[in-house]
């Protein structure tokens, strides 16, 4: 679990640094920016050329060896991952927090809490509507709700933003009920409850084209897991001895499959954390993919591993945790032995 | 002594893609307090549909579903489902499934897979349903401690008995079981039997036994019911039937089965079992019979020769 951590965390740090090429990158710019700086600064003008370039190469080394790129990559992208595992995910390059911090930690936390409301939020809400449809319809499997369900599934083949995009020519442009996307009105209302209504009414679009993209694909994977399920023989025969179906659906279909469910929820809660690159692109949401977006565009590395740092942590955490969390629900597994 | 169960002209059709699925087809029995019938034929032969029909435990693609079956003078067909849970099923007749490996919920315990049906269907407390369980797997021949045990930690006989104690724990009148020793080793067939035949002498319960092991129901059986391609051909009370079958179709099952005593060498049936889709017009052995007539083209009679005991040939239609 560690070592998958670890490996995983330096292969952000590599790719991310694109092998070291990024750091050509930034030296090129760094020179540019510094050449630029002496020449626009009226202070030196009038200096022969020769003067300023050495001035020049000087504060250029100077700054190479503030950032740590005189070190080969190598040697530094071990020191990057022994930083990022201690969770000293340092300062970015160019990129800061609205509160003008350019510390990793302060410009991910900003963003977290508007990923976690929106996708947080989305996830949990789509995985309870497919939980109770996919019981629903494996009760009433063949009905005709269950047949328009299925024939809807299809609808997941095209991602979420893309329903977001049409979601917005209706609701916005056509009807214009509801907001192109942002997270809050522009200016932001003073009252605390105008400010959440506000915030709520953004996120209905979002959380609508999601919900279109992916219920009825999981409505489907449920019901026919569900189904599977409720074909045991253990399940059969409590049928027999006339055990009430809501019984048999709770303590004989449901408890045997809760470990999976389990997992299956936590997994996807915490990858909401990362939020979605396009989603909030299009809704133009302030979240942690925006960030990464953003990151990622102007070769901001630190930023990029540092999220990825976070995540890899908090997955290794939430899988340590369901372990235990299995040996709780389920007497098959045992803690030990 | 009017019998305990009387089963009469009992039909059990299921809709295919392919067509109608005769699986019990006008089949007529009766049990006494106390005796156990076996129900022998080969698979497919409609033996589980039977147990199905008569504890109304139905597929959802039931296309006919008719005849009386009358336990205790009350003719439980007319009953509705509601009322035929509450008034019959584990109450006087219960099931052992034919999975029995697998019949109990694999994260339940003992205990409560026992108390259930008691506090389901007979609205007794929690504590007096465990204390029942206690006793019931005592009389199955498990020690308390399996009580809180979990499925999975028992083995298949083990399992075998719980299954056995759930079928017993509201002292239902008949139990039907299903290939109970199918799943199982020959030692711990034997074990079982002879914890049904236990039961029996204690408890006054009675039996229908559904298998394909000719041998194992010669052990338990006090009448024996011959089913082919859903119909019961024969039925007789079990020293007649294993001795001098009747049914040529009974004849040839029987012939089949090896003997230890005598120096002759098994039979097969010629042929397969019909498809229960489009069974055979007139008698559906037909085809394999070696006694087959012209007039086996009709459908043969019921032949009665005692109470509770008949065979459906028309070699016997004269006499």
């Amino acid at each position: 679990m560690a070592l998958a951590i670890i490996v995983a965390v330096y292969l952000t740090i590599v790719i991310a640094n694109a092998g070291g090429y990024v750091d050509e990158i930034v030296i090129s710019e760094l020179r540019f920016n510094v050449y630029e700086s002496l020449r626009t600064n009226p202070a030196y003008k009038g200096y022969p050329p020769e003067e300023i370039k050495k001035l020049a190469e000087r504060i250029i080394e100077q700054e190479i060896k503030r950032m740590g790129l005189d070190q080969h990559f190598i040697i530094r992208s071990f020191n990057y991952l022994y930083n990022a595992l201690t969770l000293n995910l340092g300062r970015a390059m160019k990129m800061f927090s609205s509160s003008g911090s350019n510390r990793v930690w302060d410009i991910i936390g900003e963003r977290l809490p508007t990923t976690v409301l929106l996708f947080t939020t989305a996830n949990v809400l789509i995985f309870a509507c497919e939980l109770l449809l996919g019981l629903l319809l494996s009760r009433r499997y063949g009905s005709k709700l269950d047949k328009t369900i299925i024939s809807l599934a299809p609808l997941s083949s095209m991602p979420g933003w893309f329903y977001g995009i049409f979601m917005i020519i209706i609701f916005a442009s056509w009807f214009g009920v509801l907001p192109y996307g942002g997270l809050v009105d522009a200016p932001p209302p003073e009252e605390p409850l105008l400010y959440a209504l506000s915030v709520l009414k953004h996120m209905v679009l979002p959380l609508l084209s999601w919900s279109v993209a992916y219920i009825p694909i999981g409505a489907y994977r449920m019901r026919t897991f569900f189904l599977m399920f409720s074909m045991e023989d253990y399940v059969e025969y409590a049928r027999a001895r006339g055990v009430p179906p809501r019984i048999i659906e709770r303590k004989y279909v449901l408890r045997p499959v809760l470990p999976p469910i389990i997992t299956d929820f936590v997994l996807v809660l915490i990858s909401s954390w990362m939020g979605a690159i396009v989603t909030e692109r299009v809704f133009n949401w302030p979240g942690v993919g925006t960030l990464m977006a953003e990151a990622i565009g102007i070769n901001d590395a630190p930023v990029i591993i540092g999220t990825a740092t976070i995540f890899a942590y908090l997955l290794g955490v939430s899988v340590i945790v369901l372990d235990v969390v299995y040996a709780l629900v389920d007497p098959r597994i045992k803690v030990g032995e | 002594m009017p019998a305990l169960m009387e089963v009469k002209n009992l039909h059990l059709y299921f809709r295919t893609m392919r067509g109608i699925v005769r699986a019990v087809d006008d089949v007529t029995f009766a049990v006494d307090q106390g005796e156990s019938l076996a129900v022998i034929g080969e698979s497919g032969c409609g033996k589980s549909s039977l147990a199905r029909a008569i504890l109304r435990f139905l597929p959802r693609n039931v296309a006919v579903y008719k005849g009386s079956v009358v336990i205790d003078g009350v003719d439980v067909m007319n009953l509705s489902d509601s009322e035929f849970d509450e008034r019959v099923r584990w109450i006087k007749v219960s099931y052992v499934s034919q999975a029995a490996m697998n019949s109990l919920n694999p994260v339940v315990r003992v205990v409560d897979h026992l108390i259930e049906p008691l506090v389901l269907h007979k609205g007794v407390s929690k504590g007096e349903a465990i204390e029942a369980a206690r006793n019931m797997v005592g009389l199955v021949g498990l020690s308390e401690e399996f009580l809180w045990r979990y499925p999975f930690e028992l083995s298949g006989g083990m399992r075998q008995r719980v299954v056995i104690a759930l079928a017993l724990i509201t002292r239902p009148n008949i139990v039907i079981l299903d290939e109970p020793t199918s799943a199982l080793d020959v030692m711990t067939q034997a074990n079982i039997l002879g914890l049904l035949k236990d039961l029996r002498s204690k408890t006054g319960i009675s039996f229908i036994f559904i298998t394909h092991d000719i041998g194992i129901s010669s052990e338990i059986a006090d009448h024996v019911a011959v089913m082919y391609a859903g119909e019961v051909v024969e039925l007789n009370r079990s020293e007649t039937v294993y001795v001098e079958p009747l049914h040529p179709y009974a004849k040839a099952l029987l012939s089949s089965v090896p003997r230890l005593h005598e120096n002759k060498a098994p039979t097969f049936v010629p042929g397969a079992p019909p498809s229960l889709i489009n069974p055979p017009p007139g008698c559906r052995f037909r085809p394999r019979c070696p006694f087959a007539m012209p007039v086996c083209g009709e459908r043969p009679p019921l032949i009665k020769l005692n109470r509770n005991s008949y065979v459906r040939c028309w070699l016997y239609a004269g006499k």
